[in-house]
């Protein structure tokens, strides 16, 4: 189940406003993995779940009031990312702080006149579903996704993921957007160079 | 002079849009003219769209009933 079987915004709305359990049932599936990602890279595995799942009850309840000034999904999102941090406040550890702390000094890529070294290979493909659906490209890519720093991943989910825009992500994170731009852009560049490697080697 | 490392690092910041026109300006005629630049940025925009697709895991069927109960519940009401 993924967002491209669901009904067009407006039908979705009416529809699980009209109580369309197979609709909402739909809904909760196509909706999980950005959900869950959000939560996650906030407040951990252990509590992704059940973040998800309040932030459902809450959509709910809330969902009569609902204005579509955003759409649906970007809606719960948000809710998700601040019900995950509000967890994050009351089991009283806090969004890691730690500084831009990686410098891009010292880049392999570059010599020190700053002109590629190596030269990058082209791509198999153009299409990312279609890089993605090589199995050990797709292990490769969520091995890398995970030992990012937890900063890095943090906003790399919440913007790429979740779609959030930046503002938003720096108010959540309490990050400045300087920091969270480095951060973005680090997380970014890394996964880059990680299918670059892959696409070069055929090795992870 | 704009060097590829310096592009690089400011990758994301020319996709989102988010610089001066003049900057702009120096990516475009530096990416008119670097084959691999241009390559980095369009592998760039690539992985990024792989970031958003790659999440890719499904609800427990016990967090499932969870939430399709409470959605009946709130109709019902
Ligand atoms: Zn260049």
């Amino acid at each position: 189940m993924s967002e491209k079987d669901l009904p067009e915004e407006k039908e979705l709305i009416a529809g699980l406003m009209n109580n369309d359990q197979l609709l909402f049932s739909k809904v909760v599936k196509a909706y999980y993995p950005s959900m869950y990602s959000v939560a996650y890279a906030i407040a951990g595995h252990a509590i992704a779940d059940e973040v998800v799942q309040e932030a459902w009850v809450s959509g709910i309840r809330a969902l009569p009031k609902f204005e579509g000034r955003s759409k649906l999904k970007s809606w719960l999102i948000r809710i998700v990312a601040n019900e995950a941090k509000t967890r994050l406040r009351k089991e009283s550890r806090s969004v890691s702080l730690e500084a831009v702390n990686e410098t891009w000094a010292t880049d392999p890529r570059f010599d020190n006149r700053g002109h590629w070294n190596e030269s990058n290979t082209e791509w198999d493909s153009a299409s990312p579903d279609e890089l993605l659906s090589a199995n050990e490209l797709q292990d490769c890519f969520d091995k890398h996704l995970e030992l990012l720093p937890p900063n890095q991943k943090q906003v790399l989910n919440l913007r790429d993921v979740g779609g959030m825009e930046m503002e938003e992500i720096c108010n959540i994170l309490e990050v400045s957007s300087s920091n969270a731009r480095v951060l973005l852009h680090r997380a970014r560049d890394k996964m880059q160079q990680m299918v670059a490697h892959f696409q070069r080697t055929g090795k992870c | 002079m704009l060097t590829c490392k310096k592009l690089v690092e400011n990758g994301s910041e020319y996709l989102e849009g988010d610089m001066s026109r003049w900057q702009r300006f120096k990516f475009k005629m530096h990416l008119f003219m670097c084959t691999h630049c241009k390559r980095y940025i369009e592998q760039l925009k690539q992985t990024i769209s792989m970031i958003g697709i790659s999440p890719k895991q499904a609800p427990s069927e016990e967090l499932h009933q969870k939430l399709a109960k409470e959605y009946q519940e709130a109709m019902e009401k």
